[in-house]
């Protein structure tokens, strides 16, 4: 019983310590997942994709159109696309739709955008390559 | 007697789920909105897209 007077105390006392001294709790809101991804990852999807190594998928994430043996590349795909996720998951959440959706919307205009050469694989279909 | 484990007899099933198309079927007042979301999106991420 003692004891539990003691924890008591105890409890007490480090409350009053904290409450005394003011704690300073730094919390980043501006984290944003863009900046993990380095430009040279960038740059190595970039050219794997004018390459024709890797494309864009209907689910809105690069996915690689033939098995790919570079380690380096297999990792920034990765990367990418943990970041892509992270991103959906805002938007997502800012318009009221899944996840899923929101990579699906984007991957129609990633479409769009990529140059003709390039692939991209539509959700229910094979890759193709862009005329 | 000799007892067979059931492992070796065990059919394996692979199910592949095919992607919805969720995007074709969201309201359209809502994939407006999300079209936008997402342009904004893409310009801002030059890293990601």
């Amino acid at each position: 019983m003692s004891s539990w007077r003691y924890g008591k105390a105890m409890l007490s006392g480090v409350l009053a310590l904290s409450l005394a001294t003011p704690l300073a709790i730094v919390v980043d809101l501006t984290s944003s997942p863009a900046v993990a991804q380095t430009a040279a990852e960038k740059a190595a999807v970039d050219g794997a994709k004018a390459r024709g190594l890797i494309g864009e998928q209907g689910d809105g994430y690069l996915g690689f159109v033939t098995p790919s043996t570079d380690p380096m590349l297999a990792a920034a795909v990765a990367a990418i696309n943990a970041g892509r996720t992270e991103v959906y998951r805002q938007t997502a959440m800012r318009t009221g739709v899944t996840v899923e959706a929101a990579g699906q919307a984007t991957a129609q205009q990633l479409f769009a955008r990529l140059a003709p050469g390039q692939f991209f694989k539509p959700l229910n279909g094979d890759w193709t390559r862009k005329t | 007697m000799v007892s067979f484990g059931s492992a070796g007899c065990t059919p394996t099933v692979r199910v592949e789920v095919a992607p919805i198309n969720i995007y074709a079927r969201l309201d359209a007042n809502v994939r407006v909105r999300l079209d936008q979301a997402v342009q904004t999106l893409i310009q801002q991420n030059p890293n990601l897209f």
